[in-house]
């Protein structure tokens, strides 16, 4: 919620200039700054002069993961020989992102001949439909995370739904996000030691594990689904993992694979 | 481009220091989860501490009365007795005084934790009052098993006590009412020191009950899953006790012989047990009476700074089929399984969940239970989610569906 957590939260992510985007600290700083000026209400518009980050390319860019080299990649500024204004630079904050599948760079663009838009580094692809994320309102404040839509601000293809406490969800909601078209569901409950309300993280865990009813059910791609149980303490990390979740359904959906379930060999009339 | 950004409700001032001192006890159960493990996080039970803290001074109080004489003239022989020739004896004193401090402070950090993490709000106010109820006693049955030796100590700590009880008699306007008397009269209104000596153990005996009573109080308003401590962690509070016990051992040398004309300069009293007395010989006992009051009803107004209105949950008589499981997960007791009100129904021994409305904490736990949706939060039902799911996935749609038709892509 605060502009602080937040750049501390992806601070890794800083210095991913290189596929021609203003620096993520200063996009970040416009963006809670003035959502701190404004003022009370939960509701609020606010003129927003850049495009909202998305968390699974800035997942993309971190040194080292995902074939991005450590050295090698040029800043925008230090580009030798780029024509004016092709690059945009930390000013710019009309800067525009574009996703690309990694596939298609390898395939159309020949790094001899590129041109300085089209050598965009390989960047994990966003998943081809939302995902949907239960989160318990004392295990991450969503405020300041999401817009009107409930989409989150970082990652356009993330809609994050606040429930009361994990143990809200039912498991057909996961199974009916699925159903529906959305590439992913996940659930972010407190850790059971520390649950507000006692039984919540734990209960949520047994009904994901098949212990208790209602119980997820087996059949359903688990691939496709996660539970991240994080201390409230500890936001960075789950941000972190969300990003990383998203990251998995992107190579899922890029790999043309289908959520898959698992032929119904009986009626499992204790997971509906 | 515009965006409609939801934001937190900016918190009042309060609020905002209440949530800082949250995310510091967030912390402190963030970092020693890591070194203890998540289910034997100490900082997280602090109640299921308290409860072990409570068997194991009334164990070893219960150990002590066997050797103990409630006479004037034979209190503190029977105590030297017990620490010199009963087997174990000094143990088992130290033992006791060490699980009295560390049950204060369990209570101190359950309070400080639940009052910063918002555990007292709403129907969970009911408890908090419930645990502030014990507070005071806890305090008094540590004074009073300080005044239980008889010795020049327990003399003095007599006074301050006395002074403490009467001392509301002379408060302006309400010393009129002479509530001091009312407290004190039942203790102190004895003729000779024998049947003050009763007294006081009468006090210490049975507040140590009534306190067990009230925290049993405590746990009735839910299922606290919590409420027990792993093994891990009773071999550990066992560990710690048995070395606080024996690096700082309770010997004779404590005791101090009853001297009536004697006022010692310094009364060793264990700050833990019976810290309000430290403020005594600043404050002096009238205003150590106030101060303490104020500090009791600050803490029970707590609760009203925070009122959330915040609807209980609603069952559906038509859809539930009294399946129990709603009932078997709420962690509050707040639904009771009762007979089904259709005649029918009820002669074939259908139940039906009820909500206790002065119960429920609108943590929608019962929802995720019911597999037949016969439970539903009115703040946010069921089909909201459904519907937001839905939309949010047909806006994409019609997005991608924009951006392709915005390149040319049929």
């Amino acid at each position: 919620m605060t502009v602080q957590g937040e750049k501390s939260g992806l601070d890794e992510f800083e210095t991913g200039s290189a596929i021609g985007l203003a620096p993520f600290e200063e996009g970040a700083g416009i963006l809670l700054d003035e959502l701190s000026e404004a003022g009370p209400g939960m509701l609020e518009e606010i003129d927003f002069s850049i495009e909202p980050f998305r968390l699974s390319e800035m997942l993309g860019k971190i040194p080292g993961e995902n074939g991005i080299e450590e050295e090698g990649e040029p800043s925008p500024t230090e580009e030798p020989g780029a024509p004016e204004g092709a690059v945009q630079g930390p000013g710019d904050e009309t800067a525009a992102i574009e996703t690309v599948a990694a596939d298609e760079i390898r395939e159309e663009e020949p790094p001899h001949e590129a041109e300085p838009e089209e050598r965009e580094p390989k960047r994990v692809p966003e998943p081809a439909n939302p995902v949907i994320g239960f989160v318990c309102e004392h295990a991450l404040d969503v405020g300041g995370l999401v817009d009107a839509r409930g989409m989150m601000i970082q990652s356009t293809k993330v809609h994050l739904i606040s429930v009361p406490c994990a143990g809200m969800v039912k498991p057909s909601w996961l199974r009916h996000a699925l159903d529906n078209g959305a590439s992913g569901a996940f659930v972010v409950s407190c850790t059971p030691g520390s649950c507000r309300h006692r039984t919540g993280a734990s209960v949520t865990v047994a009904r994901w594990e098949g212990k208790a009813r209602p119980m997820l059910l087996s059949r359903c791609d688990r691939r496709r689904l996660k539970l991240f149980l994080d201390h409230k303490a500890n936001r960075k990390e789950i941000l972190r993992e969300i990003g990383e979740f998203v990251k998995e359904i992107g190579k899922l959906d890029a790999a043309g694979e289908e959520p898959q379930e698992k032929p119904i060999e009986s009626i499992d009339i204790d997971g509906l | 481009m515009k965006r409609l950004v939801v934001k937190s409700s900016r918190p009042g001032r309060y609020l905002r220091f209440r949530e800082s001192c949250g995310r510091c006890v967030s912390l402190l159960e963030f970092y020693a989860a890591r070194f203890f493990g998540e289910t034997s996080n100490p900082f997280a039970l602090t109640g299921a501490l308290i409860v072990a803290l409570m068997v194991v001074s009334a164990i070893t109080g219960i150990a002590m009365l066997l050797h103990y004489t409630p006479t004037p003239e034979t209190a503190v022989q029977s105590v030297r007795r017990l620490t010199d020739h009963v087997y174990l004896g000094s143990l088992v004193r130290a033992l006791h005084r060490t699980s009295a401090d560390l049950l204060v402070i369990s209570i101190l950090f359950h309070l400080f934790r639940n009052w910063a993490t918002g555990r007292y709000t709403g129907p969970r106010s009911r408890n908090w009052v419930i645990g502030l109820l014990a507070l005071p006693l806890i305090g008094i049955i540590g004074w009073s098993g300080y005044v239980l030796p008889w010795d020049e100590r327990g003399m003095v700590l007599l006074a301050w006590g006395r002074e403490i009880a009467y001392g509301p008699d002379q408060w302006p306007i309400l010393g009129w009412l002479r509530p001091g008397s009312i407290i004190g009269w039942p203790l102190f209104s004895v003729s000779n020191e024998a049947d003050q000596l009763l007294r006081i153990f009468a006090l210490h005996v049975g507040g140590a009950f009534v306190a067990i009573w009230l925290v049993l109080r405590h746990l009735r308003p839910g299922t606290p899953p919590r409420a027990r401590l792993p093994l891990a962690v009773w071999i550990g509070l066992a560990l710690l006790l048995l070395v606080i016990a024996a690096m700082l051992p309770l010997e004779n040398e404590d005791l101090l012989t009853f001297n009536p004309f004697g006022q010692p300069a310094t009364v060793r009293v264990d700050a833990l047990v019976s810290f309000p007395l430290l403020f005594y010989p600043i404050f002096g006992g009238s205003f150590l009476a106030f101060l303490i009051l104020l500090v009791w009803i600050g803490l029970a107004w707590l609760p009203r700074f925070e009122r959330r209105k915040v609807p209980a949950a609603v069952v559906s008589e038509i859809a539930c089929t009294g399946c129990g499981l709603c009932y078997n997960d709420c962690p509050y007791g707040a639904i009771a399984m009762m007979p089904h009100r259709d005649p029918l129904k009820r002669s074939r021994g259908r139940e039906i969940a009820k909500i206790l409305l002065r119960s429920c904490n609108s943590c929608g736990i019962c929802v995720g239970s019911c597999s037949f949706g016969a439970i539903e939060l009115p703040a946010l039902m069921t089909g909201e989610i459904l519907s937001r799911i839905e939309g949010a996935l047909r806006a994409d749609r019609e997005t991608t569906a924009k951006e392709h038709l915005s390149e040319g892509v049929v």
